[in-house]
């Protein structure tokens, strides 16, 4: 067992986690869904709840949902219903929310997560679909709220555990894990600055050995990992001081009011299975099988989509998957710090196809490692590296003729390290080669420039 | 004072003939609406310059030979629950008082694809709650027959709009009636089509309706309205048959059944029940087949209807809280006190009375005993239906129990009004069509006949009717110029 | 005999954001228990097993292709508003406690 996050009391959580679609439009109206535009500029009469106004559900949304249930492992029911949850808010224009709560389209799957003891099954009680409500910014001088709809009727799936998180870590290993899903899905961006993920967390407590579960508090609306640790953490504390106390934890529960709405999609389920992307263990069993990888790299290559994809691209191109994933673990991973970018962003502009040819340019000894490396940022920017090798002169020179003049150059300005080099100081021969390299412009072949100094400064 | 407006046939052919000019119905639909229209309470709103400019271009499409079809020029009220774009959309509550729709309800967009002018939106029961149109928070309208007495409702003014003779056809809705009861209370032909076969788009209420003198002309508005809208889900993708090229006077291959349940002597004016067994006599010697037929759970309808209609008005009507546009109150200072206030203040009685009901029957608790048990019946009601149409073709029932009551009768007793339904609310629980037929006067006042049809039986309704109306006169009478 | 209490039709009136005078009250509780009353007939039906009827016709819900279509301009949704500060709608403030009750 990992070591109890509470000496007197085992800590019971589930999570409830809302995930905003990647889709171009609301669930139920064609508005286009657009971040941090001005208020009330992505608005029609559907999610502005006008007098008359009907919502028709969005294909994509209801697609993108089964690939999140199949991938989870989950059961996807032939009808499902979407019903009114019902309250007053000002950012909730039709006093209800369009929800799945009551009959869900799928139940009972898991998510496997990483725990000290090894791998451990979160099960998921249910996904279920329904639209977002829109944004109250209330003013800090105790003016008005601000009501901006532009959210309001946004796709989201709400994907909820079973109480089976018994730490703030295991909740945190749990919401990594669903993140990095939902990314290789494709089905969101998962996003926390832009909101597109928010928990509620259940916590309760009860004493080691127990069999009852505690009565539970829920946390709503947290939107950053830190803030859902930090809130675990202060509730676990709350709760605990409570019950040392002899006081009870009170519950808060919300009023449902359905009204029912059924869909069919059994044919969808089938399609989005077909369309389901390949996930990160079977990925991982798949790289190491077949490219012959080091667990290491092969946990890396994996974790996020897009770089498993560049690799993969790559390596279709250059053959030698080994090679692929060095340069791409060193080098290019290092360019792409450099400038806080990573595989996804839409501003790489780089090919597989690019990194593969300068992979094989390197192969064939036409580009010496070192300048290729020196490349590298231009080719991550689009630039192609034979083009570029071709335009400024750096292929690799091999040829002894010119070799052998540029080291008799170095050797006869640096005669008095040749003589402390033929004293034994074996160590400046470096020096000397760093010359050589430097006067070919690094493009000499450096084992036959190391070959040619070694023969003449014995000589 | 303007002579009244003709059928929609009568008013095609002037136009067609160059006899008139839609320029000059519309003017005197608008001066009419003035004078009768103000007396018996029809109007909210009258577009005057709007419906003559949109009439200027229909006599120029006229003249360039290129008329949209049989409404093109055709002055016609829509109810006060359509959106149209720019128009004050009020649903005659105070809680919509100053809202001005910002787009267009999918039947309003098909009356302009087919020419017609909407001149004015007409009264109605606040929220389309009521049967009587005395629910209406700018006042009640007037029975043209008698204006002591009540039009029906909710769709009163659309009703009386048609039977005063201010325009051939309006449009309303029907939720438990609203535009039958009115109808045959007016004396005038009221059809509600099939749930879905008209867009609800933009409509705020559960069905969409319309009012002429004869199934002849219903046929051809009804034409202009339907067909499929992917913007309402539950909008129906069948093709709209030519509905007018049915009414071939042809009755002989039809069986009509008469419910058991809805001939019983109690609670039914006598004179009503004849007028209704004369109408049905008519068609059968037209050569129509008669039987009985029984729809057995009848007596649990009103009571099923009014839980599902005010559970889910409870839901509807929670959009209306002064935030985002009608009615908000002065001066709140807190949030739940401006939804509070901007609420009571907005709304009606009647309106008040069904969003508690609705509240309290969806609540935790009573939601099992109340909705869904409900909702359950509406399953034995429709199913009473399917039984009945494999047995016939349509069902022929009086449209209300008695002739129009007089204002201020019903008013106390919420639940004697709901009585007035009993015979319409059976049809939007099934989603079947039906449509009232003037069949005569019982005590001075019109008494309806309605029939009722199997999902997407329009057009055999407009047909038996056509039928009927060929071998009647009634609904040639019109109201006395001076009786209101 | 009563369904439904004066003290029960002011806490709906609560949750449907209604408030009533006493009289107002009183009236709605004798207009609610008549009605309840009524209602209470369909009781006497043996529903056991009967699926309810949420919608008339049964059809799949249609879906729509996730292609936007134009908004409104942000002054025709603001048009009607009752007040707005640049194109947000503005309520007076939540107070404390106040939440989705």
């Amino acid at each position: 067992m990992s070591a109890p996050s509470h000496p007197d009391y085992e800590v019971v959580i589930g999570l409830e986690t809302h995930v905003h679609m990647k889709t171009r439009t609301k669930l139920f109206c064609a508005c286009e869904l657009v971040y941090g535009d001005e208020p009330n500029h992505h608005t029609c009469p559907t999610c502005l709840a006008l007098p008359g106004a009907l919502p028709v559900l969005n294909e994509q949304a209801v697609d993108f949902a089964l690939r999140a249930a199949l991938a989870t492992h989950c059961t996807v029911h032939p009808h499902s219903i979407f019903a009114r949850k019902n309250y007053f808010y000002p950012d909730l224009p039709k006093g209800y929310q369009i929800s799945q709560f009551e009959e869900p389209y799928c139940t009972g799957g898991f998510v496997e997560i990483e725990t000290e003891d090894g791998p451990k099954k979160i099960r998921l009680t249910r996904i279920h679909m329904e639209e977002d409500a829109g944004k109250s910014v209330h003013d800090e001088g105790g003016g008005g709220s601000r009501v901006d709809l532009n959210r309001s009727g946004t796709p989201l799936m709400e994907i909820v555990t079973e109480p089976d998180l018994r730490s703030a870590d295991e909740a945190e290993a749990y919401l990594k894990k669903l993140q990095s899903i939902l990314r290789y899905l494709d089905v969101s961006e998962v996003d926390l600055e832009h909101g597109h993920f928010r928990c509620d967390v259940n916590v309760s407590l009860r004493r080691h050995g127990a069999e009852e579960y505690g009565t539970r508090a829920e946390l709503k609306n947290l939107n950053s990992f830190k803030f859902i640790m930090e809130a675990i953490a202060a509730e676990i504390e709350r709760q605990a001081d409570v019950l040392d106390s002899g006081g009870t934890v009170q519950q808060c529960t919300l009023r449902y009011h359905p009204k029912t709405r059924t869909t069919s999609i059994m044919r969808r389920i089938e399609r989005a299975r077909a369309a389901l992307p390949e996930l990160p263990e079977a990925k991982r069993e798949r790289f190491a099988a077949e490219y012959g990888l080091g667990e290491r790299d092969v946990a890396t290559l994996t974790a996020a989509r897009p770089l498993a994809d560049f690799f993969e691209a790559a390596t279709r191109e250059h053959g030698d998957g080994k090679a692929v994933s060095k340069w791409l673990l060193r080098d290019v991973t290092r360019v792409l710090n450099d400038r806080d970018l990573e595989f996804g962003d839409a501003r790489v502009k780089f090919e597989p196809a690019a990194l593969a040819k300068l992979i094989g340019l390197v192969d064939a000894g036409k580009l010496t490692a070192s300048v290729a490396g020196d490349l590298l940022p231009e080719v991550v920017d689009g630039a192609d590296p034979a083009t570029l090798m071709a335009e400024r002169g750096l292929e690799a020179v091999s040829d002894t003729g010119v070799l052998e003049e540029a080291v008799a150059a170095v050797l006869a300005e640096n005669a008095a390290m040749v003589e402390r080099i033929r004293g034994g100081e074996d160590k400046l021969l470096n020096a000397l080669m760093g010359q050589v390299m430097k006067r070919t412009k690094g493009k000499a072949d450096p084992g036959a420039v190391r070959e040619i100094l070694a023969r003449k400064v014995t000589e | 004072m303007v002579e009244p407006l003709g059928t929609l046939s009568e008013l095609r052919a002037e136009l067609d003939d160059g006899g008139a000019t839609s320029r000059g119905l519309v003017e005197r639909a608008l001066e009419r609406a003035g004078e009768v229209g103000e007396r018996l309470g029809v109007f909210r709103h009258l577009r005057g310059e709007a419906a003559l400019a949109e009439a200027d271009a229909a006599d120029a499409r006229r003249a360039a030979g290129e008329t949209r079809g049989p409404l093109d020029g055709i002055p016609v009220v829509v109810k006060d629950n359509f959106s149209q774009q720019g128009e004050p959309t009020g649903c005659a509550s105070k809680i919509l008082e100053g809202y001005v729709s910002p787009y267009d309800a999918g039947a309003v967009e098909g009356l302009g694809r087919a020419g017609a002018i909407i001149v004015g939106r007409t009264n109605m029961d606040e929220f389309a709650m009521g049967s009587s149109n005395e629910n209406s928070a700018y006042g009640p309208v007037r029975n043209p027959w008698d204006g002591e007495r009540v039009p029906g409702g909710s769709s009163g003014g659309s009703a009386v709009a048609v039977a005063a003779g201010i325009v051939p056809v309006a449009f309303g809705s029907d939720t438990g009636g609203s535009i039958r009861q009115p109808a045959s209370h007016c004396g005038v032909v009221g059809m509600k089509p099939t749930y879905g076969r008209v867009s609800r788009y933009g409509l705020v209420a559960f069905a969409s309706s319309l009012d002429a003198h004869s199934a002849a002309d219903a046929a051809v508005a009804l034409a202009a309205v339907a067909g499929h809208d992917p913007r309402d889900s539950t909008s129906l993708p069948e093709p709209v048959p030519d509905y007018a090229a049915g009414l071939d006077g042809d009755v002989s291959g039809l069986t009509i059944g008469l419910p058991r349940e809805y001939f019983v002597e109690e609670g039914v004016d006598p004179d009503v029940l004849a007028r209704v067994r004369e109408g049905v006599e008519v068609l059968q010697a037209a050569g129509a087949k008669v039987r009985e037929v029984t729809l057995p759970h009848t007596e649990y309808a009103i009571a099923a209807y009014y839980l599902i209609a005010t559970a889910e008005a409870s839901s509807n009507l929670a959009r209306f809280d002064g935030v985002r546009y009608g009615h908000r109150a002065e001066g709140a200072t807190q949030l739940r006190e401006l939804y509070e206030r901007s609420r009571s203040e907005g709304f009606g009685a009647e309106v008040k009375r069904r969003i508690l009901l609705g509240t309290y029957v969806l609540s935790s608790g009573y939601y099992d005993a109340y909705y869904k048990k409900a909702l359950q019946v509406r399953t034995l009601l429709r199913r009473d239906f399917e039984a009945a149409f494999r047995e016939c073709d349509v069902l022929a029932t009086p449209t209300t129990p008695a002739p129009a009551f007089k204002l201020g009768e019903n008013t106390r007793d919420p639940l004697r009004m709901y009585m007035a339904d009993v015979y319409t609310v059976a049809a939007p629980i099934a989603g079947i069509p039906g449509i009232s037929v003037p069949c005569g006067f019982a005590h001075g006042l019109p008494v309806g006949l309605q029939l009722l049809g199997p999902p997407l039986g329009e057009g055999t309704l407009l047909r038996a009717a056509d039928a009927y109306q060929r071998e009647t006169q009634h609904h040639e009478a019109r109201p006395p110029e001076g009786g209101a | 005999m009563s369904r439904i209490s004066r003290e029960e039709v002011a806490r709906i009136a609560q949750l449907a954001r209604l408030s009533l005078s006493e009289d107002e009250a009183d009236a709605m509780a004798a207009d609610l228990d008549t009605i309840l009353g009524y209602v209470q007939k369909l009781q006497a039906l043996d529903t056991e097993g009967v699926e309810p009827t949420a919608h008339v016709l049964p059809m799949a819900t249609p879906f729509r292709a996730d292609e936007p279509r134009p908004s409104l301009p942000p002054e025709a949704a603001l048009r009607n508003a009752p007040e707005s500060q640049g194109s947000a709608f503005v309520v007076p403030p939540v107070m404390d406690g106040e939440d989705e009750g």
